[in-house]
């Protein structure tokens, strides 16, 4: 059989190795830059994307507040029906997980706080709605 | 007090609780207790965020001077880029550091500039790598650090507008239910045609100028009121 000398070696081995430890050096050097740089990065569309989502719920929230104090005042200021979308958009905003970004339902929920939102408006024949940008929100989603 | 006055001064209608619902804190910011309703709790915590803090006073939130200009959003444009600026300059720091050769004549001198050009090379591949690799890492964290620090106040902000909002669509008549004070419903339809002048994106502007100032002052931001 042709078998290679023992003493012979792959003497482009050192040059391959001496490579790869260049790389591995720029990679960890990198790696430590990327953190800091993909951290304040990560932050900025957090922050931006966090008080979009924030002040469309506090929206919805401060709308329902206004509607539930006129109910506990007099209930017949609003029909059965309405009153009973008024509960379930409470319940909707208290299932919300507002602290919680990566809650895989933030978006189903969302959308159905919204339904329920115009459901209630159309009711009340009010013009009342969310002056923010619910398209580009869901552009900052579709991102992620 | 004025608004508790009002109240006490109706007779009170059968079906109605003994605590007409009154925004307090729309007529006296200061104002301490008061009744118990669902609105007047949220508007109390919303106006001593808003008006007695970081946006200042309620005189000086109705004089418009939050409103912003295009290029101050040009300015925030070049400041969530630096992070890249920076990036860039390391590259370029590499760059200079293996350009460092010693230049000798002859056959050992080519052999020795490629093969310093192949270590450098090698060395911006596992550079470039890492950096998309530790971003990508890091991005979650990143976010998730960001979400926490202004999700709140952007709720607390979105409450002024749901409640100013709401309350200004109402019937006359139900406003009246709501609040009997004459000089209540004024104060809330001023405060409501100052909120509708701030756009969504002129609020977002305004929250990032104060975290950059924030940022500035103190090593970390406090973002959370």
């Amino acid at each position: 059989m042709d078998q290679k000398p023992k003493d012979d070696f792959d003497f482009l081995e050192p040059s391959v190795l001496l490579d790869e430890t260049h790389y591995q050096t720029g990679f960890k050097n990198g790696y430590s830059e990327g953190l800091v740089s993909g951290k304040e990065e990560g932050r900025q569309v957090g922050l931006k994307n966090g008080f979009q989502v924030g002040e469309e719920l506090g929206f919805y929230q401060g709308c329902l507040d206004v509607w539930t104090s006129l109910v506990s005042i007099d209930q017949d200021a609003f029909s059965a029906r309405v009153r009973k979308n008024i509960e379930q958009l409470a319940a909707l905003l208290r299932s919300y997980p507002l602290s919680n970004p990566e809650d895989e339902q933030v978006q189903d929920i969302m959308e159905k706080i919204r339904l329920k939102f115009r459901v209630i408006t159309a009711s009340l024949g009010t013009k009342l709605e969310y002056q923010g940008r619910p398209t580009s929100s869901k552009q900052d989603v579709e991102d992620l | 007090a004025g608004c508790r006055q009002a109240a006490r001064g109706r007779p009170p209608a059968p079906a109605t609780p003994r605590e007409v619902g009154c925004v307090h804190t729309a007529c006296s910011l200061q104002q301490a207790g008061g009744c118990n309703l669902p609105i007047c709790k949220t508007t109390k915590q919303v106006a001593s965020c808003f008006f007695n803090g970081r946006f200042g006073g309620f005189e000086r939130f109705g004089s418009f001077t939050w409103r912003v200009t295009r290029g101050i959003i040009s300015s925030k444009d070049s400041e969530i880029s630096q992070p890249g600026n920076s990036v860039d300059d390391d590259a370029i720091a590499d760059d200079d550091v293996w350009d460092d050769v010693s230049d000798s004549p002859g056959h050992g001198s080519t052999l020795d500039r490629e093969w310093v050009h192949r270590q450098n090379q090698f060395h911006k591949m596992g550079y470039r790598d890492g950096i998309a690799e530790g971003q990508k890492d890091i991005a979650q964290e990143g976010f998730n650090v960001g979400f926490g620090q202004s999700v709140h106040v952007g709720y607390k902000w979105g409450l002024v507008r749901g409640i100013t909002s709401a309350l200004a669509s109402l019937p006359d008549s139900l406003k009246e239910k709501l609040l009997p004070n004459v000089q209540c419903r004024g104060q809330l339809q001023e405060l409501n045609n100052s909120v509708q002048e701030i756009s969504a994106e002129d609020a977002l502007q305004m929250f990032h100028e104060s975290i950059l100032q924030s940022s500035h002052s103190s090593e970390e931001p406090d973002a959370t009121l």
